[in-house]
Protein backbone atom coordinates (compact mmCIF):
# COMPACT_ATOMS: atom_id res chain seq x y z
CA UNK A 1 0.00 0.00 0.00
CA UNK A 2 1.47 3.47 -0.69
CA UNK A 3 0.66 6.89 -0.16
CA UNK A 4 1.14 9.72 -2.57
CA UNK A 5 1.08 12.97 -2.64
CA UNK A 6 2.91 13.76 -5.70
CA UNK A 7 1.41 11.97 -8.38
CA UNK A 8 -1.55 14.44 -8.19
CA UNK A 9 -1.56 18.70 -7.54
CA UNK A 10 -5.07 18.57 -6.02
CA UNK A 11 -5.46 14.75 -4.52
CA UNK A 12 -3.45 12.13 -2.41
CA UNK A 13 -3.55 9.31 -4.04
CA UNK A 14 -4.03 5.87 -2.07
CA UNK A 15 -2.69 2.68 -3.86
CA UNK A 16 -3.57 -0.70 -2.92
CA UNK A 17 -1.94 -3.83 -3.85
CA UNK A 18 -3.27 -6.88 -1.83
CA UNK A 19 -4.51 -10.75 -3.03
CA UNK A 20 -8.46 -10.50 -3.79
CA UNK A 21 -11.17 -11.70 -1.72
CA UNK A 22 -14.60 -10.88 -1.17
CA UNK A 23 -15.30 -7.76 0.25
CA UNK A 24 -12.18 -6.14 -0.32
CA UNK A 25 -13.25 -3.09 -1.41
CA UNK A 26 -16.05 -2.05 0.73
CA UNK A 27 -13.23 -2.52 3.83
CA UNK A 28 -10.66 -0.17 2.10
CA UNK A 29 -13.55 2.40 1.10
CA UNK A 30 -15.16 1.99 4.45
CA UNK A 31 -11.50 3.18 5.95
CA UNK A 32 -11.44 5.95 3.84
CA UNK A 33 -14.55 7.28 5.02
CA UNK A 34 -14.24 6.51 8.73
CA UNK A 35 -10.92 8.25 8.09
CA UNK A 36 -12.99 11.64 6.92
CA UNK A 37 -12.15 11.49 3.36
CA UNK A 38 -14.19 12.02 -0.07
CA UNK A 39 -13.08 9.76 -3.17
CA UNK A 40 -13.04 11.93 -6.06
CA UNK A 41 -11.73 9.42 -8.71
CA UNK A 42 -10.84 5.49 -8.13
CA UNK A 43 -9.51 3.24 -10.60
CA UNK A 44 -10.40 -0.34 -9.46
CA UNK A 45 -8.52 -3.17 -11.26
CA UNK A 46 -7.89 -7.11 -10.86
CA UNK A 47 -4.97 -9.04 -12.32
CA UNK A 48 -5.33 -12.77 -11.74
CA UNK A 49 -6.44 -12.87 -8.19
CA UNK A 50 -4.43 -9.75 -7.08
CA UNK A 51 -6.53 -6.55 -6.74
CA UNK A 52 -4.81 -3.18 -7.51
CA UNK A 53 -6.84 -0.38 -6.41
CA UNK A 54 -6.35 3.27 -6.68
CA UNK A 55 -7.94 6.44 -4.52
CA UNK A 56 -7.76 9.77 -5.38
CA UNK A 57 -9.01 11.35 -2.35
CA UNK A 58 -9.19 14.72 -0.69
CA UNK A 59 -10.36 15.49 3.29
CA UNK A 60 -13.79 17.43 4.19
CA UNK A 61 -11.68 20.99 3.63
CA UNK A 62 -11.25 19.13 -0.21
CA UNK A 63 -7.95 19.61 0.58
CA UNK A 64 -4.77 16.93 0.62
CA UNK A 65 -3.66 15.03 2.91
CA UNK A 66 -0.58 15.90 4.01
CA UNK A 67 0.07 16.38 7.92
CA UNK A 68 2.10 13.47 9.11
CA UNK A 69 -0.05 12.29 11.78
CA UNK A 70 -2.90 12.19 9.09
CA UNK A 71 -0.99 10.26 6.79
CA UNK A 72 -0.16 7.82 9.64
CA UNK A 73 -3.49 7.31 11.14
CA UNK A 74 -4.75 6.55 7.05
CA UNK A 75 -1.91 3.98 6.44
CA UNK A 76 -2.89 2.24 10.25
CA UNK A 77 -6.48 2.13 8.86
CA UNK A 78 -5.94 0.59 5.38
CA UNK A 79 -3.40 -1.55 7.25
CA UNK A 80 -6.13 -2.63 9.44
CA UNK A 81 -8.68 -3.25 7.11
CA UNK A 82 -6.62 -5.44 4.69
CA UNK A 83 -5.85 -7.32 7.92
CA UNK A 84 -9.18 -7.83 8.61
CA UNK A 85 -11.01 -11.33 7.04
CA UNK A 86 -7.72 -12.46 5.05
CA UNK A 87 -8.25 -15.64 5.03
CA UNK A 88 -10.90 -15.27 3.16
CA UNK A 89 -10.35 -15.53 -0.75
CA UNK A 90 -12.79 -14.42 -3.47
CA UNK A 91 -13.77 -17.21 -5.36
CA UNK A 92 -11.74 -19.47 -3.17
CA UNK A 93 -14.43 -21.91 -2.65
CA UNK A 94 -14.96 -22.58 -6.42
CA UNK A 95 -10.96 -22.68 -6.64
CA UNK A 96 -11.46 -26.92 -6.64
CA UNK A 97 -14.14 -27.01 -9.23
CA UNK A 98 -12.51 -24.30 -11.45
CA UNK A 99 -9.25 -26.24 -11.13
CA UNK A 100 -10.78 -29.41 -12.66
CA UNK A 101 -12.08 -28.27 -15.60
CA UNK A 102 -9.39 -25.88 -16.07
CA UNK A 103 -6.16 -27.94 -15.82
CA UNK A 104 -6.63 -30.76 -17.92
CA UNK A 105 -7.43 -28.69 -20.85
CA UNK A 106 -4.78 -26.07 -20.04
CA UNK A 107 -1.99 -29.94 -20.09
CA UNK A 108 -4.11 -30.58 -23.50
CA UNK A 109 -3.51 -27.07 -25.13
CA UNK A 110 0.16 -27.18 -23.64
CA UNK A 111 0.66 -30.44 -25.25
CA UNK A 112 -1.17 -28.89 -28.99
CA UNK A 113 1.62 -25.54 -28.11
CA UNK A 114 -1.41 -23.48 -27.71
CA UNK A 115 -0.89 -19.89 -27.44
CA UNK A 116 -3.13 -18.83 -24.46
CA UNK A 117 -4.56 -15.85 -26.97
CA UNK A 118 -5.89 -18.08 -29.20
CA UNK A 119 -7.57 -20.00 -26.32
CA UNK A 120 -9.57 -16.59 -25.36
CA UNK A 121 -10.04 -15.89 -28.93
CA UNK A 122 -11.46 -19.17 -28.68
CA UNK A 123 -13.93 -17.83 -26.23
CA UNK A 124 -15.03 -15.33 -28.22
CA UNK A 125 -16.13 -17.48 -31.00
CA UNK A 126 -17.55 -19.99 -29.20
CA UNK A 127 -20.02 -17.01 -27.96
CA UNK A 128 -20.69 -15.93 -31.31
CA UNK A 129 -21.64 -19.54 -32.38
CA UNK A 130 -23.71 -19.25 -28.79
CA UNK A 131 -25.72 -16.53 -30.08
CA UNK A 132 -26.29 -17.40 -33.53
CA UNK A 133 -27.95 -20.94 -31.71
CA UNK A 134 -30.30 -18.83 -29.45
CA UNK A 135 -31.04 -16.57 -32.09
CA UNK A 136 -31.98 -20.03 -34.14
CA UNK A 137 -34.13 -21.03 -30.75
CA UNK A 138 -31.51 -24.07 -30.83
CA UNK A 139 -31.81 -23.36 -27.15
CA UNK A 140 -29.58 -26.77 -26.13
CA UNK A 141 -27.14 -26.35 -28.44
CA UNK A 142 -26.37 -22.41 -27.46
CA UNK A 143 -25.95 -23.56 -24.21
CA UNK A 144 -23.26 -26.38 -25.13
CA UNK A 145 -21.48 -23.30 -26.73
CA UNK A 146 -22.01 -21.11 -24.30
CA UNK A 147 -20.62 -23.90 -22.26
CA UNK A 148 -17.38 -24.59 -23.98
CA UNK A 149 -16.88 -20.71 -23.92
CA UNK A 150 -16.84 -20.67 -20.22
CA UNK A 151 -14.51 -23.89 -20.36
CA UNK A 152 -12.01 -22.15 -22.59
CA UNK A 153 -11.83 -18.76 -20.77
CA UNK A 154 -11.60 -20.57 -17.53
CA UNK A 155 -8.41 -22.55 -18.85
CA UNK A 156 -6.94 -20.26 -20.18
CA UNK A 157 -5.13 -18.91 -17.12
CA UNK A 158 -4.36 -22.06 -16.31
CA UNK A 159 -2.95 -22.42 -19.68
CA UNK A 160 -0.67 -19.61 -19.34
CA UNK A 161 0.91 -20.62 -16.34
CA UNK A 162 1.44 -23.85 -17.19
CA UNK A 163 3.28 -22.94 -20.41
CA UNK A 164 5.23 -19.82 -18.92
CA UNK A 165 3.40 -17.87 -21.11
CA UNK A 166 1.49 -15.11 -18.65
CA UNK A 167 1.94 -11.28 -20.05
CA UNK A 168 0.23 -8.36 -19.42
CA UNK A 169 -1.05 -8.00 -22.93
CA UNK A 170 -2.87 -11.79 -22.23
CA UNK A 171 -4.77 -10.25 -18.86
CA UNK A 172 -5.65 -7.16 -21.18
CA UNK A 173 -6.81 -9.44 -23.97
CA UNK A 174 -8.41 -12.09 -22.39
CA UNK A 175 -10.95 -9.38 -19.86
CA UNK A 176 -11.06 -7.08 -23.43
CA UNK A 177 -12.43 -10.03 -25.26
CA UNK A 178 -14.47 -11.85 -22.20
CA UNK A 179 -16.26 -8.13 -22.59
CA UNK A 180 -16.97 -8.71 -26.24
CA UNK A 181 -18.12 -12.27 -25.36
CA UNK A 182 -21.56 -11.07 -23.64
CA UNK A 183 -23.58 -8.93 -25.81
CA UNK A 184 -23.60 -11.37 -28.70
CA UNK A 185 -25.14 -13.99 -26.35
CA UNK A 186 -28.05 -11.18 -24.92
CA UNK A 187 -28.75 -10.11 -28.67
CA UNK A 188 -28.95 -14.14 -30.01
CA UNK A 189 -31.24 -14.56 -26.78
CA UNK A 190 -33.44 -11.29 -27.35
CA UNK A 191 -33.97 -12.77 -31.25
CA UNK A 192 -35.16 -16.09 -30.39
CA UNK A 193 -38.94 -15.97 -31.25
CA UNK A 194 -40.22 -17.06 -27.66
CA UNK A 195 -38.24 -14.20 -26.01
CA UNK A 196 -39.03 -11.88 -28.90
CA UNK A 197 -42.52 -12.40 -28.53
CA UNK A 198 -42.97 -12.37 -24.86
CA UNK A 199 -40.73 -8.74 -24.91
CA UNK A 200 -43.37 -7.78 -27.75
CA UNK A 201 -46.74 -8.85 -25.42
CA UNK A 202 -45.61 -6.75 -22.65
CA UNK A 203 -44.22 -3.76 -24.74
CA UNK A 204 -47.69 -3.90 -26.02
CA UNK A 205 -49.76 -4.11 -22.80
CA UNK A 206 -48.04 -0.96 -21.55
CA UNK A 207 -49.70 2.04 -21.76
CA UNK A 208 -47.70 4.85 -23.19
CA UNK A 209 -48.55 8.54 -22.72
CA UNK B 1 -34.11 -4.70 -29.61
CA UNK B 2 -36.91 -6.66 -29.03
CA UNK B 3 -38.86 -4.50 -31.19
CA UNK B 4 -36.81 -4.54 -33.96
CA UNK B 5 -36.16 -8.81 -32.93
CA UNK B 6 -40.06 -8.65 -33.55
CA UNK B 7 -40.35 -6.88 -36.88
CA UNK B 8 -37.46 -9.64 -38.03
CA UNK B 9 -35.16 -6.86 -38.54
CA UNK B 10 -31.85 -8.40 -37.99
CA UNK B 11 -29.65 -6.29 -39.53
CA UNK B 12 -30.94 -3.49 -36.96
CA UNK B 13 -30.85 -6.13 -34.25
CA UNK B 14 -27.38 -6.36 -35.22
CA UNK B 15 -26.24 -2.49 -35.58
CA UNK B 16 -27.69 -1.85 -32.33
CA UNK B 17 -25.41 -4.69 -30.67
CA UNK B 18 -22.35 -3.35 -32.54
CA UNK B 19 -23.18 0.13 -31.19
CA UNK B 20 -23.49 -0.47 -27.70
CA UNK B 21 -20.24 -3.17 -27.84
CA UNK B 22 -18.34 -0.62 -29.87
CA UNK B 23 -19.56 1.82 -27.22
CA UNK B 24 -18.69 0.06 -24.19
CA UNK B 25 -15.27 -1.02 -24.91
CA UNK B 26 -14.15 2.74 -26.05
CA UNK B 27 -13.82 3.47 -22.10
CA UNK B 28 -13.16 -0.19 -20.88
CA UNK B 29 -10.03 -1.03 -23.48
CA UNK B 30 -8.38 2.16 -22.03
CA UNK B 31 -9.47 1.45 -18.50
CA UNK B 32 -8.04 -2.15 -18.98
CA UNK B 33 -4.61 -0.79 -20.37
CA UNK B 34 -3.82 1.66 -17.83
CA UNK B 35 -4.32 -0.99 -15.61
CA UNK B 36 -1.20 -2.95 -17.13
CA UNK B 37 0.43 0.81 -17.33
CA UNK B 38 -0.23 1.03 -20.82
CA UNK B 39 -1.11 5.06 -21.50
CA UNK B 40 -3.97 4.59 -23.91
CA UNK B 41 -5.59 7.89 -25.20
CA UNK B 42 -5.35 6.74 -29.00
CA UNK B 43 -8.73 6.28 -31.39
CA UNK B 44 -10.91 9.61 -32.20
CA UNK B 45 -14.47 8.25 -31.29
CA UNK B 46 -15.00 9.16 -27.80
CA UNK B 47 -17.79 9.77 -26.47
CA UNK B 48 -17.98 13.25 -27.04
CA UNK B 49 -17.79 12.71 -30.91
CA UNK B 50 -20.19 9.88 -30.96
CA UNK B 51 -22.92 12.65 -29.59
CA UNK B 52 -22.07 14.61 -32.12
CA UNK B 53 -22.46 12.58 -35.38
CA UNK B 54 -25.71 11.71 -33.79
CA UNK B 55 -26.96 15.16 -32.81
CA UNK B 56 -25.39 16.32 -36.04
CA UNK B 57 -27.13 13.73 -38.66
CA UNK B 58 -30.95 13.96 -35.74
CA UNK B 59 -30.26 18.12 -37.14
CA UNK B 60 -29.50 17.66 -40.45
CA UNK B 61 -32.70 15.11 -41.54
CA UNK B 62 -34.87 12.72 -39.68
CA UNK B 63 -33.68 9.92 -37.63
CA UNK B 64 -31.87 7.72 -39.54
CA UNK B 65 -30.05 4.34 -38.50
CA UNK B 66 -27.04 5.24 -40.68
CA UNK B 67 -26.18 7.30 -38.48
CA UNK B 68 -25.95 4.86 -35.82
CA UNK B 69 -24.34 2.36 -38.27
CA UNK B 70 -21.75 5.65 -38.32
CA UNK B 71 -21.13 5.70 -34.50
CA UNK B 72 -20.93 2.06 -34.37
CA UNK B 73 -17.71 1.61 -37.04
CA UNK B 74 -16.25 4.37 -35.07
CA UNK B 75 -16.40 3.40 -31.84
CA UNK B 76 -15.58 -0.65 -32.61
CA UNK B 77 -12.65 1.38 -34.99
CA UNK B 78 -11.52 3.06 -31.99
CA UNK B 79 -11.77 0.19 -29.36
CA UNK B 80 -9.89 -1.68 -31.84
CA UNK B 81 -7.20 0.82 -32.56
CA UNK B 82 -6.55 0.62 -28.22
CA UNK B 83 -6.20 -3.23 -28.29
CA UNK B 84 -3.79 -3.05 -31.34
CA UNK B 85 -2.08 0.13 -29.79
CA UNK B 86 -1.64 -2.08 -25.89
CA UNK B 87 -0.57 -4.97 -27.79
CA UNK B 88 2.58 -3.13 -29.38
CA UNK B 89 3.28 -1.28 -26.29
CA UNK B 90 3.41 -4.54 -24.56
CA UNK B 91 5.14 -6.63 -27.32
CA UNK B 92 7.38 -9.07 -25.81
CA UNK B 93 6.90 -8.16 -21.98
CA UNK B 94 5.92 -11.71 -20.08
CA UNK B 95 5.79 -11.45 -16.12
Amino acid sequence: MTLDNSLSDTHTVVEVKAPDRLGLLYLVTRALAAEGLDIATAKIATDLDHALDAFYVTDREGQKVEAPAALARLRAAIEAALARGAGVRCCGRYKGEVAQVADPVARVMVGLRSRPNQLSFLGLVCSVIAAALFAADQRRAGASAWRSRARSTSSTAALARASGQVSPFGAFLDSVLDRYSGPPRAGGRSCSSSRASAAWTWWSRCSWP
Amino acid sequence: MFLFARLGRLDVVVAVLLALIGTLMVSYTRARAESVDVECRVGFMERGERMLVLIAGRALRPPDPRDLGRSRVGANATAVHRIIHTWRATRGVLR
